[in-house]
């Protein structure tokens, strides 16, 4: 498994995507690709609704200014911390995070998604609870 | 109905060991690092979709492949091997355009296992293999929207999954698989459509085969992704009877160990298991987690315990797991399976089982059209959210099933059972019980079983249209996994009789385990609770009847159940709830003693039998038992000596808390903002303890403390508390006359903390330190509040006015940050050193540290909300803890420097020359005409209308709610008290739009533009090229490695294009906010005066988005949109409306330059203070940018070259320019 769109494929379908989107996922790198699919590979998988996630996500990183393998970055450090707190989140809640991290935030210094996570938490994540049936 | 031998041949393994399931397909097909022409082939050379992922497609195109990796899988031991059809549904090759080959790709799939069993049959002669059709859930959620904004929308029907599975089903089965697997379930109701379908294709072809059931338990909450629990997701299913049922995918062996036990527990059939080799991980030699030894160890302790008798691997497994797996468990003994359960097991998300500790079920009657009022007209009027808390209520007051009916002539009740049914499953406190699907119509009953993924109960089916028509019915009702109601009616009408109800109940209980084969724990009887005391004589035994009519088919009817709708029987009393209520716990009382299992009640209004008044009680008895022949008539006597009056219950419980002890009623009065008794309680308390100042340190602050606990603890939010502090003002606002006095009298001095707080000069907010001043207030601070715009000044002389232990500064826009720092300065060349609190969104814990802290010599400390602040307070005021509280927040503050020192070292900047060679490269297109230019002023724009454009987001977070519109409904913690914000803004909002309290206007322009490097110029409407003014902007200069340093000026044609472009700009103002908030203020009220403010801002921004849309429109880019409201929040339009202040253009100071083109103060009446805030508050104003590639971004920290030449085309010095852009400045 070498390319990040076989790498990507496996949570994701890539039917739903255009020329020009599979060719910005064809220009990640790799490594990000794995990180990426890692984090968010049990939430996503198999999950209908993440049908048209990776679409959508390319759609709000053609609006942004920062390129997709930052988004993935952020997006595996925020998966990275809700484990962290037993939390989850919806990939789309997860996204539109750090969308709006990178909408507020100073390039370089200040605000990164971890000063987020640190100072502003996660609303729409909810705690892992043992499940009610006992 | 003929099987293959499947079901024998399993049973006969399964007696004495494990059967092996092969592992992951996917993770073997990467393996073989396949091409997109490996997907097609001479059929599909021009198919216009690409196809690669699409692993299904190998069957038909690469059958070597598939056939090469079954054959692996066998000879390392697996004796079922899954056939490639994961995804091959027509609803799932509809991503491909493939649908045309769905059964090719099954039927080949199954030919492909068959020869691979062939071949190492061939080779191990004693093997007996079998081929599992895999049937996976699809692409789409039968019980989920995929649009959090439109909870009822359905990606898919009940129907649509039913076909698309029974096309694959057919296929499978025709070809000859051995059994069916239908595998990695994560919505329950896409199953139970699947489970429908094979049914369906068992009967066509005549064939039955084992069906193995996998559900995908998505996290550790051991749920599915729809919701449900692993206990309910069986009961849903079970009446498929499948030959095992198990969990795949998702989770490691280990994980599943808890949830395996729970289907254990419950489940009389195989259980399999399968799970995923772990995570993956591109580190690990298999590309997953988990090594052979690994999965192959979890497994096997798992099966040591007896409790698994299939196992396998998923994602990530390969032939070596299969291998490992298949000699760790050898040895260990398989499950023994149960048998089953005889009590009846319904479900919602969670599971409902009948118990002999919990032997009466109630089930909620008020979400009926026919039953209720309220939930009809709610209905009627198309509010159907809204009649969501009429189920949830009955959830809430105990009901353990709902009952939903729509029968009601002029109602469409199929669309309105389904939408509804929508609705509750995307609400987990309701859908967490199972629903009875109430109606007379068989169409309704089955649309409602189309919509739950729980047992649901059909209410009801009877004998009516004669045997067959029932048996039909009870048949489809068994497809669906119901439970059924049947009625005692039979071809010759209702049972009345106590001997007609017995005999048509024993009839169709004949029917029903005889002929049709249901349990009997799936029947109840409801042999019809009829009305009594109507005045007609041979109506006065009915509830007896019924009574007894319970006890002999409870006798007669082994297993089966009874029920009843309680409320009939006291229909003669309507408009007498009192009377009713307690002929209805009359009835029940006696009903269950003779074995009734469960009712229709109006769940939370029910009498308690012990508390009825005695004379009541025996009357109602009288009747109900039907004792003497007078008993109606008595009744009546005393009837309307009930009437109008609230139950005993009811009004008791309302007021209980009057008879508790004074202090406990003021704090009770205090936690629930109730304001009407705290005039009294506080007089009795004052006439107690003798002196006013003792109510307030006493009763008073040990209510509001209470209240501080609970806000601390999370169990009150920022409203409710506001609502408290509205009490604890109209108490302290009794005692004040008499502590007046008592001052008088005695001379004393306060003894309250006192903290002085304003929102500095040039600045206009004030929502969030209203917030502050009211938590403090509450926490018993006294707050001076010294309003908006105050000078370093008037701060110093109030703080020394009311010797102020505390000083708090507040501000929104990014000039009020330079405005504190010069405050601290000034402070201490005045000789202050009270501790300062920092607020507002603006700042920021390390602007706190780096730029104000150094200037003061007392303690400064950033909050960033009102919650956080009574604890800073605390510490600051406490002698024992204020050393080292601020010994800790120096240290921190000095690390924070340190940081940010480092951090500054490392920036860096290009030279401005190169970032305007980064710029954006400008892309031409089609630039529309406006079809208006110039200045447009816009009075009296409709309220009605903008409120429509209103974003309510940000209205729960003014209140400190966290979550978004609408979803924060559903929040478990925030969910109740956002909705009751809402309803009282939405009441606020009535009355704003019939007083006419607001008024909204704006001024927009647009005008010719070009660009000159980082400025754009703006030209006369009637002479593009002749300057009028321009604006300047800054450019993003640090490096940015390979990406363009934005320039707003970018997103406009350069000068040197010769090619009109053109700009917009805007400025939107809500007046009214200040005057209507104030009316609040002065009666204390600060709760509405908050709520008035915060929809002043809602409103402002609500209007700029209706501008917005308008002037789109008249440029022309707009025309061709299509946007909800919802798409308009989203931003989803083309261009952009930055404003001055924020990131893409962070200088404040061309807000001038924007207030002298559209002639704004003026025109609108709204003004520009020093610092550049708005005044009134409530208003925003912009730019507006309409190129297709224009986006928002933050401009950051800039270098002094840009600083230098922005000042210069500004015509300011330096030195003003860094004031203005202090925190953009990189040096």
């Amino acid at each position: 498994m070498n390319s990040s769109s076989e790498i990507l494929s496996t949570v994701f379908s890539l039917a739903m995507l255009s020329a020009s989107e599979r060719a910005s996922i064809d220009a990640l790198d790799s490594d990000i690709a794995r990180s990426f699919v890692r984090s968010v590979y049990r939430d996503v998988k198999n999950s209908p609704l993440a049908r048209t996630a990776l679409a959508d996500l390319l759609r709000r990183v053609e609006k942004s200014e920062l390129p997709l393998d930052m988004w993935l970055k952020d997006i595996t450090r925020v998966c990275a911390w809700l484990e962290t707190q037993a939390s989850k989140a919806s990939f789309a809640d997860i996204v539109d995070y750090v969308g709006c991290a990178i909408e507020g935030s100073d390039l370089q210094t200040g605000h990164s998604i971890e000063w987020y996570l640190e100072h502003h938490g996660f609303a729409r994540c909810e705690k892992i609870a043992t499940s009610s049936s006992r | 109905m003929r099987n293959n031998g499947s079901f024998e041949a399993l049973r006969e393994i399964l007696a004495s060991r494990h059967v092996i399931l092969d592992g992951g397909m996917g993770t073997m097909i990467q393996s073989y690092s396949l091409g997109e022409q490996d997907f097609r082939d001479s059929r599909l050379t021009e198919h216009p979709k690409l196809l690669k992922g699409n692993n299904d497609l190998l069957s038909v195109t690469r059958p070597d492949i598939i056939r090469e990796i079954h054959t692996k899988y066998l000879r390392a031991g697996s004796d079922i091997i899954e056939t490639n059809t994961f995804s091959s549904t027509s609803i799932a090759q509809g991503d491909y355009a493939l649908e045309s080959l769905v059964s090719e790709i099954n039927r080949m799939s199954v030919r492909l296992a068959k020869e691979a069993i062939a071949t190492v049959k061939a080779e191990q002669p004693h093997r007996h293999c079998f081929v599992a059709g895999a049937i996976g859930p699809t692409n789409r959620t039968a019980s989920l929207s995929p649009d959090v904004n439109n909870p009822a929308f359905r990606a898919t029907t009940f129907a649509q999954l039913e076909a698309s599975y029974f096309e694959q089903a057919i296929a499978l089965v025709e070809e000859g698989a051995d059994l069916l697997l239908v595998e990695t379930i994560f919505d329950t109701l896409n199953a139970k459509a699947a489970l429908f379908a094979i049914d369906r294709c068992f009967k066509e072809t005549g064939i039955e085969l084992p069906v193995m059931v996998s559900v995908t338990i998505t996290d550790q909450s051991g749920r599915t992704l729809s919701g449900q629990t692993s206990q309910a997701f069986w009961y849903s299913i079970q009446h498929a009877r499948p030959f095992s049922v198990g969990i795949n995918c998702a989770l490691g062996a280990h994980e599943m160990r808890p949830y395996l036990q729970d289907l254990a527990a419950v489940a009389p059939c195989y259980i399999s298991c399968y799970p995923n080799a772990g995570l993956p991980n591109p580190l690990s030699a298999t590309g997953y987690d988990e090594t052979p030894t690994d999965t192959a160890g979890a497994l096997g302790a798992i099966a040591d315990d007896s409790l698994l008798n299939i196992v396998g691997g998923c994602c990530g497994t390969t032939p070596e797991h299969i291998a490992a797996i298949k000699t760790r468990v050898d040895g260990a003994k398989p499950r023994p399976v149960g048998s089953s359960s005889r009590r009846l097991t319904l479900s919602g998300l969670e599971p409902l089982v009948v118990t002999p500790e919990n032997p009466f079920i109630l089930v909620g009657e008020r979400t009926n059209v026919t039953g209720s009022p309220k939930f009809r007209k709610l209905i009627e009027e198309d509010k159907f959210e809204e009649a969501l808390s009429v189920a949830r209520q009955q959830v809430e007051n105990g009901a353990n099933i709902i009952d939903v009916n729509f029968d009601e002539g002029l109602l469409d009740s199929e669309a309105c059972m389904t939408r509804f049914l929508h609705l509750v499953a995307s609400e987990p406190d309701i859908a967490r019980v199972p629903i009875m699907i109430d109606s007379s119509k068989w169409s309704v009953l089955e649309a409602g079983l189309q919509c739950v993924q729980g047992k649901a109960i059909v209410n009801s089916i009877s004998l009516k249209e004669g045997e067959e028509k029932f048996k039909e019915q009870a048949r489809a009702i068994t497809r669906y996994g119901a439970a059924m109601v049947v009625m005692a009616f039979d071809e010759k009408g209702q049972a009345a009789t106590l001997s007609d109800r017995v005999r048509i109940c024993q009839r169709a209980y004949s029917i029903l385990t005889r002929d049709v084969g249901i349990a009997p724990c799936d029947i109840i009887f409801d042999p019809n609770v009829l009305t009594v005391a109507t005045g007609i004589e041979e109506h006065n035994s009915y509830a007896l009847d019924f009574i007894e009519a319970v006890r002999e088919i409870k006798a007669t009817c082994p297993g089966a159940l009874t029920s009843g709708g309680i409320s009939n029987v006291s229909f003669s009393f309507r408009g007498n709830n009192r009377v009713r209520e307690a002929m209805h716990a009359v009835f029940l009382y006696h009903a269950i003693k003779a074995g009734l299992d469960m009712g229709i009640v109006n769940a939370g209004m029910l009498e308690v039998y012990e508390e009825i008044d005695p004379e009541l009680l025996t009357k109602v008895e009288d009747v109900i038992l039907n004792r003497h022949a007078g008993a109606t008539e008595a009744l009546l006597e005393i009837a309307d000596r009930y009437k109008g009056q609230a139950s005993d219950r009811e009004s008791s419980a309302a007021l209980e808390w009057r008879s508790l002890p004074l202090a406990e009623r003021i704090s009770h009065s205090l936690v629930k903002g109730i304001v009407e008794f705290i005039e009294v309680d506080t007089e009795e308390a004052r006439q107690q303890l003798g002196r006013p100042l003792a109510v307030i340190e006493g009763p008073l602050m040990d209510g509001m403390k209470h209240v501080g606990d609970l806000f601390g603890a999370g169990k009150m939010f920022l409203p409710q508390v506001v609502k408290s502090a509205r009490v604890m003002k109209r108490a302290v606002a009794y005692l004040e006359p008499f502590m007046e006095a008592e001052k008088e009298a005695q001379g004393k001095t306060q003894e309250q903390k006192t903290f002085v707080i304003a929102t500095v000069k040039g600045d206009v907010h004030d929502i969030g330190k209203n917030i502050v001043g009211v938590v403090l207030a509450c926490n018993g601070y006294k707050v001076v509040d010294l309003g908006v715009m105050v000078s370093c000044q008037d701060i110093i002389k109030a703080a020394r006015e009311h010797r102020a232990e505390l000083i708090g500064m507040s501000g929104l826009i990014t000039p009020s940050l330079d405005e504190m720092a010069n405050n601290l300065k000034d402070f201490v060349r005045e000789g202050v050193s009270t501790p300062v609190l920092i607020g507002g969104a603006t700042t920021s814990r390390a602007h706190t540290a780096i730029k104000l802290a150094p200037h003061y010599s007392g303690p400064v400390v950033h909050v960033a909300d009102a919650s956080l602040a009574v604890e800073v307070c605390s510490n600051l005021l406490s002698e024992e803890r204020v050393a080292e509280y601020v010994s800790d927040l120096r240290a921190n503050q000095e690390e924070q420097r340190r940081v940010f020192a480092a951090g500054r070292a490392e920036l860096s900047f290009v030279p401005l020359s190169v970032a305007r060679d980064g710029r954006y490269p400008y892309r031409e297109y089609p630039i529309e005409t406006p079809s208006i230019l110039g200045n447009h002023t816009f009075k009296d724009v409709s309220v009605e209308e903008v409120a429509t454009y209103i974003d309510w987001s940000p209205l729960f977070w003014t209140w400190e709610l966290k979550g978004s519109y609408p979803s924060i409904f559903d929040d478990k913690k925030h969910g109740a008290q956002a909705r009751e914000i809402f309803r009282e803004a939405q009441d606020l909002l009535k009355q704003i739009v019939t007083e006419k309290r607001f008024r909204l206007e704006a001024v927009v322009g647009i005008y010719p533009a070009r660009g000159d490097h980082d400025d754009i110029i703006i030209g006369e409407p009637s002479d593009p090229s002749r300057e009028r003014t321009r604006f300047c902007f800054l450019r993003q200069q640090r490096e940015r490695a390979g990406l363009h340093n934005l320039c707003l000026a970018d997103f406009i044609a350069p000068k040197e294009r010769n090619t009109t472009d053109y700009i917009g700009a805007f400025a939107v103002v809500c007046h009214g906010v200040e005057a209507f908030a104030k009316e609040f203020e002065a009666r204390g009220d600060d709760y509405q005066s908050i709520m008035v403010k915060a929809l002043g801002d809602r409103f402002a921004e609500a209007l700029a988005e209706y501008m917005h849309k308008r002037v789109r429109d008249a440029w022309g880019y707009g025309k061709s949109e299509n946007l909800a409201v919802e798409d308009l929040i989203r931003e989803e339009y083309r261009g952009i409306r930055p404003a001055p202040g924020y990131p893409a253009c962070p200088d404040h100071t061309e807000k001038e330059q924007l207030w002298k083109l559209l002639d704004v103060e003026k025109a609108i009446g709204l003004s520009l203070t020093e610092n550049f805030a708005m005044t009134p508050a409530s208003s925003v104003s912009g730019f507006y940018f309409a190129h297709p590639d224009a986006k928002y971004f933050n401009v950051g920290k800039i270098d002094r070259d840009q600083v230098q030449d922005y000042a210069k085309r500004k015509g300011m010095s330096i030195e003003e320019i860094e004031r203005w852009l202090a925190p953009n400045l990189g040096y």
